[in-house]
């Protein structure tokens, strides 16, 4: 019966935290809350337009880099927290060119920046901190 | 036994060589050596002989002392890639893998541990491993590591120098005290001069006080002790050198104010103008100077003892040409327009672009040159287009420039794209209308500011109940970074306060994540750190971000 109540209570948890990784979730408008994606890879779409793939090859290169982030720029002034919430997302992003149209499909993973404010109390936290102290008490 | 034999043979042979040539003098030493360690020529001028791998013949100037060892000879750990130290003074010290009261100094500690024991070095064995690679135990020292041909008067030139190579601390280190100044140009801002000294100051008062703590409490002096060795018993004082009048008299002022007071290095520094008189004055006299605050760097590739936080106002228009030049296939045989206000800013910004641009073989820009006072209107820029029917149209003015580039929005004539200095804009590129976002490129050689309010964090630390309002933003992060990379570089140097050892240090340091640039990166030699900059446009709605264009770095 005990190990039963672990159980639930971890799969409740472990679904909980699945639902809190959710791009969905991640999406919230929560100020607090930031998307961050670092592209792994991209590609040209003409789109129709019969843009030339090379050359639009590399002009995607700029383009989806240019929404690629450098983590440390997260990490580095600290207070916040990185969850990956999906890996591989493939974002089509116009190639925003003057001379050439057509689409650019840029694969990144995604994270979910939040703020860690250390000097908050934490609900889940404090109520596990309090369940600690009463086993230990008992 | 055949090779203990030829090394006795060898020290038998220098001993009595390096006794009988009578040597130069000091400063000529200093000279000749100074040239074979850094440039791998020898006081002949001829170029020095080397051997790696035993028996591959390399050219000296390829493999000099320096490329390895660095300026300061005190050597380096990165990673797991140690290089000893060099200098006399450490040489002719015994090494053991326990250091006398070092033990938890990281810097100092781990040369013993990775390093084997060894003998002081003497004359003799000094010449045997500088021509055969040997150290005083007999072994073989790693084969990366050249063995010079020198005849017996340049390898006691040699040795010579490497005896008072980094042997003393620098001016300006005293026994607890280590002195720094900063340059202030008559006629700056003040808002902009207090808001370089704010974070200076901070730094050093902070340091004062953790020495002040150290020197009433013993636990904190030990605490201090374990994270910054003996640094922290030091005191800074930071000193304001006001420099007036025209910039042909600066010099004698620097002369002056350095006689009576040497420091050990200047920390950033202020100039609405000029500062090439200053960047002078420390290359001449080996002084750090470490992040002026000025738009107009000094641009050199040989130049070692000023860091810059970038080109300056130049590197916008350089990067304009980096991010052109992925679309030049685009561009074809269609002019590149440079509308160029003629003043200091809007010439840094032009020669940057043509600097940049015609270093990829491109067919230079055509300029259009306007009088510093004559305004930009939207006839006189549709002017230009009709005439030269650009691709792109650059434009190096301010934010009064906006109305006539909007003028060219409903043209059917108009450039694909227009490209301004966001810098230059200032405030007044949140005020670019809907219509004309899709035209409009700027450069941006900052964090975007929705990214860089993170780290207000650590930046407002600094204003300890002052007001941030009453200080420029941008400078304050700037003079910042100057007291966050000083701070580093100097834990790092384990108590070696020699100057060429500071910019060693820096030169090693990893990337660094600062406020204000993107990314801040060193290394040996560099000098300009920040080396990006965005193409960046403005996005939609009433509340407008900036939306990046392009990476920091192009290629």
């Amino acid at each position: 019966m005990v190990v039963l109540n672990k159980l639930s209570r971890t799969t409740v948890l472990l679904l909980s935290l699945g639902l809190s990784w959710s791009p969905a979730f991640a999406a919230s408008n929560d100020p607090a809350e930031e998307i961050f994606h670092i592209v792994n890879d991209y590609r040209y779409d003409p789109a129709g337009t019969g843009g030339d793939p090379d050359t639009g090859h590399t002009l995607c290169g700029t383009r989806c880099n240019a929404l690629s982030a450098d983590y440390l720029n997260y990490m580095e002034p600290g207070g916040w927290e990185i969850l990956k919430v999906a890996a591989d997302v493939e974002m089509t992003v116009p190639l925003n060119n003057p001379f050439m149209k057509g689409n650019c499909i840029c694969i990144a993973d995604e994270y979910l920046l939040r703020i860690d404010d250390l000097s908050r109390v934490h609900p889940v936290k404090s109520e596990r901190a309090r369940e600690r102290s009463s086993e230990i008490a008992r | 036994m055949k090779f203990l034999l030829t090394v006795s043979l060898l020290l038998l042979s220098l001993t009595t060589a390096l006794a009988a040539e009578p040597l130069p003098s000091a400063a000529e030493i200093q000279r000749l050596g100074e040239r074979m360690y850094r440039d791998g020529l020898l006081p002949s001028g001829a170029v020095m002989k080397a051997f790696v791998s035993d028996d591959v013949p390399v050219d000296g100037t390829a493999f000099t002392c320096v490329s390895c060892h660095l300026r300061s000879g005190l050597g380096s750990i990165e990673g797991e890639v140690v290089t000893p130290p060099t200098n006399g003074r450490i040489l002719y010290q015994e090494r053991k893998p326990y250091v006398q009261g070092a033990i938890h100094v990281p810097l100092i500690h781990n040369y013993a541990v990775y390093l084997p024991e060894r003998p002081a070095y003497t004359d003799q064995t000094l010449a045997a491993l500088i021509s055969a690679g040997i150290d005083p135990t007999g072994r073989s020292v790693l084969k990366a590591m050249p063995r010079y041909e020198l005849d017996d008067r340049d390898m006691a030139i040699m040795i010579a120098y490497l005896k008072a190579l980094s042997d003393q601390p620098s001016p300006g280190v005293g026994e607890h005290v280590i002195r720094f100044a900063t340059v202030i140009v008559a006629g700056t801002d003040p808002v902009a001069v207090e808001s370089m000294l704010l974070p200076l100051q901070f730094s050093v008062d902070r340091k004062n006080r953790l020495a002040a703590a150290a020197g009433a409490n013993p636990r904190v002096a030990r605490m201090g002790y374990n994270m910054l060795g003996d640094l922290q018993s030091y005191t800074f004082t930071l000193a304001r050198w006001t420099l007036t009048g025209p910039p042909e008299g600066w010099r004698a002022q620097l002369d002056d104010y350095y006689r009576k007071e040497p420091v050990f290095a200047l920390l950033g520094g202020i100039s609405p103008g000029d500062w090439e008189p200053v960047h002078r004055f420390c290359e001449e006299n080996r002084i750090p100077d470490l992040f002026p605050v000025v738009d107009y760097p000094v641009i050199s590739d040989s130049d070692w003892y000023t860091l810059y936080f970038s080109r300056g106002i130049r590197q916008e228009g350089e990067a304009a040409a980096r991010y052109l030049h992925g679309m030049a296939d685009l561009i074809k045989d269609r002019a590149i327009v440079q509308v160029i206000r003629d003043t200091r800013r809007g010439r840094a910004l032009a020669d940057g672009f043509r600097a940049g641009w015609q270093a990829t073989g491109h067919t230079p820009a055509i300029d259009v040159l306007l009088p510093a006072a004559e305004a930009l209107t939207g006839e006189r820029l549709q002017q230009i287009v009709a005439g030269h029917k650009p691709a792109v149209l650059l434009v190096w003015d301010d934010a009064a420039s906006l109305p006539a580039i909007g003028a060219l929005a409903g043209q059917p004539d108009r450039p694909g794209l227009v490209l301004a200095s966001g810098n230059w804009f200032g405030q007044a590129l949140w005020t670019v209308p809907e219509p004309l976002r899709e035209l409009v490129y700027f450069t941006w050689p900052w964090r975007l500011p929705q990214e860089d309010a993170r780290f207000d964090i650590s930046v407002n630390k600094i204003f300890a109940g002052k007001s941030p309002a009453a200080y420029d933003p941008r400078i304050v992060r700037q003079s910042y970074t100057t007291g966050e990379v000083l701070g580093k570089a100097l834990m790092e140097m384990r108590g070696e306060y020699h100057r060429d050892f500071l910019y060693d240090t820096i030169g090693m340091m990893t990337d660094m994540y600062y406020p204000l640039y993107e990314r801040v990166s060193f290394g040996p030699g560099q000098r300009y750190a920040a080396k990006g900059c965005f193409i960046v446009q403005l996005g939609k709605g009433e509340k407008p971000q900036l939306e990046r264009r392009s990476e920091w770095v192009m290629q």
